[in-house]
Formats: structure tokens, C-alpha cells, sequence
């Protein structure tokens, strides 16, 4: 039949293609050679404060302090260089720093989100402060990272020039998103624990979001590999950070599926940290919201929510087409939301 | 002597990949790659018959990469539970936790039943789905569209599901089961830590617990210690440019 022996025969040339490609990329040289340099500026436990290298261009005053989230790993923002949100920051005169939470083991399963937010993100703050020699710096929080970046900013107002929310939930409830039902209903019956969740049951939690796709149909299209050394090296790059989930602290977990999934208590103004009410209204500086209309982790209503706590006068949001990661790493929305990122940090408000 | 074949020739490059110094992570890539080219090439197969028997291509734990047939993991699970010596029965058949494990195991099969029988339901409605948009074609679909129907009929059925109320019960009642069973283990650890003579869960929860305190204040006095040298030197670089 021909349909069947066309597909066999195509799949086996590409499947033979992209042996012998993978067999002349070094894996290594990719680590080495791929990514922007940056210097380790501070160090505590397991989280590391990494400064990018500046590029030869006219430098800006204020830095900008990445905060990713505790699930998977912030190099996602300097995947392959073109498409790298860092380096197209860079290249607008940033100063770009960004925490890496790193790995954390059984010993840190007491963290707790106060932990994170008061303590380990309130110094790298610090620190920033004092090595780029300002009094305020702007904060860039992606996903769980702008959660803690909302927090935080609600908590220390005086230290944030102005902060920039991306893919970002605040309505934990938005019935349309399967995340959040699922998040849910996980700690309904259940004990608090406050054993890690290993990585590996947050991959395959994220797989099961749409389940066809993304455990078969993105390995359907070889042909499109194959031919292109650049979309291979990128899939190889995305392959390995989906599957590099660090383990969640189970303090920590535990509080924010209760605290943000279950209880909604940010959006619901009931959140307390270190016995702190974190109140949203309390943001004083300007806030860039932006999010993406066909993510399928972080609801476009869930991080539209965020317009009801700041005042329309310090409040804009931007919309890109596009899913959860791909709004910032697809060649077309990244150049919109840093051309729409420099601007709005580059005006006076 | 009969030439290999290309496709002989093909798995005989793969295995000596997968066998090879290749790093991990791209013979990972290759076997997946490797796996959804012959399901998909199972499923065109399939779907090129007369009366096609296509049902399966749904099946969830399957796509998820679970080895549903063989249900390796779940007697992973039940062996853990299971005393290897008569000095090991005695200990833990003294306690209830052999009890409490077995009645564990079963909420925990049961709920993974319940979750079975919905993921059955969703390979039946992507099935009517694939179906009605074959029919919707205007011509014979291609392989490529056939895979394309496959996708958008797979995830429209789960979309449909996984936000129910009968399928959240269930997968709330999985993870409820999967708590209980990690609290037998743990009660299982810590007797075990006691006839061995090791630290028990309390004592090590309680290092855990002094050791991120004491993490958390180094961290903090540090803090407090680079803040006031910050300002110290900003101090002096005052007093130096007014002199």
C-alpha cells in the first residue's frame, strides 16, 4: 500500500540522518559554547546569583533581576542564542542578573515559602543592589518566579523600580485551566508533608497536560530535524531541560498548592509570609503583566487577574500569541516583548 | 547470503548508538524517537485496514510511558511491602503496618482502576472523534493527515475528560491512595530504622529542621554583615572625595 511504505521509507532515511548527526554534536561543546557568560556573584547553599557579562554596547543604570520558577531550570532564558531572552537583553545595554534556585535534597525539605521569598530571594535583591550600586532595581519574575516576584515586591516595595510579570498565574481558580483544577484537587484529603516532590513526578505531570503532543507527536516531525542543524540543536537543548526538573522542598510545595492553589489566598487577599499579610494593593511601582493567549499551564485570565490589585495608572499588560514558553522563546514574540520591555523600562513614569 | 536490509541495517546502527559513549541524553532523544516512529508506523498500519481496530492509539499510560500490560512498576510497589525472612515477618507482622500497607495497596490499585476505566472512556471518544474528521475529509486523508486527526481527536477527548468532576475524584482518590502508601513506607523505615539501630524519621526530621535554621541565620548574619561594610565603604568614599 503505498501511503504505509511512503512513511516507512522516509522515516528510516530521516531516522538514519539524525544518528549520524547526533553522533558529530558534542554535547559538551554545546554546554560550553551555547549560552551567554556570566560570573557568580553570590552563593548561598544550593542557590546560586549569576551576573551576565555585558556586551560592548552603551549601558543602562538599573538592573534586571530574573526570578524563574523553583520547577525546572532558568536556563530555559538563554536556551540557544537565538533564542535567548538574556542576550537580547544584553544586547539592549541591560544589566542583566538572574537566581538559580539550583537542586535542592532531603535537606531542605523545611523550606518554606517565606524562606524563599523573605529570606534567599530578599538577599540576592541585596546583592544586586549593592553590586550594580543602586537603590532600586527591577525584577522580571517568570511564572512561579513572578509569583514570588509579586510577593516580594508587596513586601518590599522600596527596593523594586519596577517589575515585570511573565506568564505569571494570580487567580489560582480560573476554571478553564486544567492545572489549576488539578492543583486543586491534589491537596484536598491530604496530610501537609513536608517530603520533597521529586522532579520527576513534576515532568511527567507537565507531560500529561497534553499528553499526545508532547509524548508523541513532537517526535513525529524528524523530518524537520534533520534538515536543520539549528532546529536540532534547540530540540536537543528543549529535550534536555523539560527533563531537568529539580526536586521540589516539600515545605515549600506543600504551602503553595494549599496556600495558592487550594486556599487562592493572593488573589482572595488572605496570603500571610513570616506573618506578614502580602497584599497585592501595597505594589507601588510601575508593573508590566505579560502573558500568553494559548498557554496551557498558566491561564491568560489567571495572570490577568493581577489588573484588579494594581492601580490603572502603574498597570499595563502586553498578550502574546503563543504557549507558555514559547511566548519568550519563539523568535517572533521574544522580539516583540523586548522591543515592548525596553521601552516600558525606558520611560519615565 | 541475502543482503541486510536497510531497516537491519538501521537497528543494527541504533543498538551500537544506544551501546556507544553517545551521551545519555541524545540516546534518550534516538529511543524515543525510535519508539514513536514504529507506533506511528503501527497506527497507519492500523488505519489503512478495512475495519480498523485503532482504540488502543489512545491509551494513556501507554503514551505516558508506563508498561501497562506488564505492570512492572505496581509489583515494584506490592514486593517493597513484602517481609523477605521470618526474622523480617516477625518484626513488621508485630505492628499493623503490614496491615495498614496491604489495605494501602488496595485503595491504591482501586483508585487506579477508577482512573483506567476513564482513560478507556477517552480512547473511545478520540476514536468517534478520529472517525468523524476522517469522514469530514473531502478525499482519502493522507498519512499526514491521518496523524493529524490522530493528535487533534486524542487531545480534544483528554481536554474533555481531565477537567470532569468524575475524573478529578478519581485522580484525587490516586493521589490520596499514593500519600497513604508513603506513610506505611515511612512507618515500614522507621521500624526497620529501630531494629537496626539507626536514627529514626524524628530524629533525622528534627537535623533537617536545625540544620535549615541554621542555614537560614549564617545567611542572614552574612547579609547583615556585607550590608554594613557596603555602607562603611560608601561612608568613607564620602569622607575621601570631601577631603
Amino acid at each position: 500500500m503505498p501511503p504505509t511504505s511512503y512513511h516507512s521509507k522516509h522515516w528510516t532515511s530521516h531516522f538514519k540522518q539524525l544518528m549520524d548527526q547526533l553522533q558529530h554534536i558534542d554535547s559538551d561543546h554545546l554546554k560550553n559554547s551555547n549560552h551567554a557568560p556570566y560570573e557568580l556573584i553570590y552563593q548561598e547553599n544550593k542557590l546560586r546569583l549569576f551576573r551576565y557579562l555585558p556586551l560592548d554596547v552603551p549601558q543602562k543604570n538599573t538592573p534586571i533581576l530574573c526570578v524563574y520558577a523553583l520547577i525546572n531550570r532558568p536556563y530555559i532564558l538563554d536556551i540557544v542564542p537565538e533564542r535567548s531572552l538574556v542576550l537580547r537583553l544584553l544586547k539592549q545595554g541591560y544589566p542583566v542578573y538572574l537566581v538559580d534556585w539550583g537542586y535542592p535534597d532531603t535537606s531542605d525539605c523545611m523550606t518554606s515559602l517565606n524562606d524563599y521569598i523573605n529570606g534567599l530571594l530578599y538577599r540576592c535583591v541585596q546583592q544586586v543592589k549593592r553590586h550594580g550600586d543602586v537603590q532600586k532595581i527591577d525584577l522580571l519574575g517568570i511564572c512561579q518566579g513572578g509569583v514570588f516576584s509579586l510577593c516580594y515586591t508587596a513586601l518590599h516595595p522600596s527596593c523594586i523600580r519596577k517589575l515585570i510579570t511573565l506568564v505569571t498565574p494570580v487567580d489560582f481558580q480560573v476554571k478553564e485551566s486544567t492545572v489549576e483544577q488539578w492543583g486543586t484537587s491534589v491537596f484536598i484529603n491530604q496530610e501537609p508533608s513536608h517530603h520533597n516532590i521529586p522532579g520527576l513526578a513534576l515532568t511527567l505531570l507537565f507531560k500529561t497536560l497534553k499528553p499526545f503532543q508532547l509524548n508523541r507527536e513532537k517526535y513525529r516531525q524528524l523530518d524537520q530535524l534533520v534538515h536543520d542543524k539549528k532546529q536540532l540543536i534547540f530540540f536537543l537543548e528543549m529535550e534536555k531541560w523539560i527533563n531537568d526538573s529539580p526536586d521540589l522542598a516539600g515545605k515549600a510545595a506543600d504551602e503553595f498548592g494549599r496556600s495558592f492553589y487550594q486556599k487562592n489566598q493572593l488573589h482572595l487577599k488572605k496570603l500571610h509570609l513570616g506573618n506578614v499579610a502580602v497584599l497585592l494593593e501595597n505594589i507601588r511601582c510601575p508593573v508590566l503583566n505579560i502573558f500568553a493567549t494559548s498557554d496551557h499551564i498558566v491561564a491568560p485570565q489567571s495572570s490577568a487577574a493581577l489588573q484588579q490589585h494594581i492601580p490603572p495608572k502603574l498597570y499595563q499588560e502586553l498578550k502574546l500569541e503563543g504557549g507558555h514558553i514559547g511566548a519568550f522563546i519563539n523568535k517572533s514574540t521574544q522580539h516583540a516583548l523586548v522591543n515592548r520591555v525596553d521601552s516600558w523600562l525606558s520611560a519615565i513614569n | 547470503m541475502t543482503a541486510k536490509t536497510t531497516s537491519d541495517s538501521i537497528i543494527e546502527q541504533f543498538n551500537r548508538l544506544i551501546e556507544s559513549s553517545l551521551a545519555t541524553e541524545y540516546k534518550d532523544v534516538l529511543t524515543a524517537f525510535k519508539e514513536q516512529g514504529e507506533f506511528y508506523q503501527q497506527f497507519l498500519n492500523e488505519a489503512h485496514k478495512a475495519t480498523p481496530d485503532l482504540a488502543s492509539f489512545w491509551d494513556i499510560p501507554n503514551t505516558l510511558g508506563f508498561q501497562t500490560n506488564t505492570h512492572d512498576w505496581f509489583h515494584g510497589i506490592t514486593r517493597s511491602a513484602t517481609p523477605l525472612s521470618a526474622s523480617w515477618a516477625q518484626l513488621f507482622d508485630s505492628s499493623s503496618s503490614s496491615q495498614n500497607a496491604q489495605e494501602s495497596i488496595t485503595a491504591f490499585q482501586a483508585a487506579l482502576s477508577a482512573l483506567n476505566i476513564i482513560h478507556a472512556d477517552i480512547g473511545q471518544q478520540a476514536l468517534h472523534e478520529f472517525l468523524q474528521l476522517k469522514e469530514k475529509s473531502p478525499t482519502s486523508p493522507s498519512n499526514e493527515e491521518l496523524c493529524q486527526f490522530w493528535l487533534k481527536a486524542g487531545e480534544a477527548a483528554f481536554k474533555e475528560a481531565c477537567q470532569q468532576p468524575d475524573y478529578l475524584q478519581a485522580q484525587q482518590a490516586l493521589y490520596l491512595a499514593f500519600s497513604q502508601l508513603k506513610i506505611v513506607q515511612h512507618e515500614l523505615v522507621s521500624q526497620l530504622s529501630q531494629f537496626l539501630g539507626l536514627p529514626s524519621q524524628q530524629t533525622i526530621d528534627e537535623l533537617h529542621e536545625n540544620l535549615h535554621q541554621l542555614r537560614m541565620q549564617f545567611a542572614e548574619h552574612r547579609e547583615q554583615t556585607a550590608s554594613t561594610i557596603h555602607a562603611l565603604k560608601q561612608s568613607i568614599d564620602v569622607l575621601q572625595k570631601k577631603q
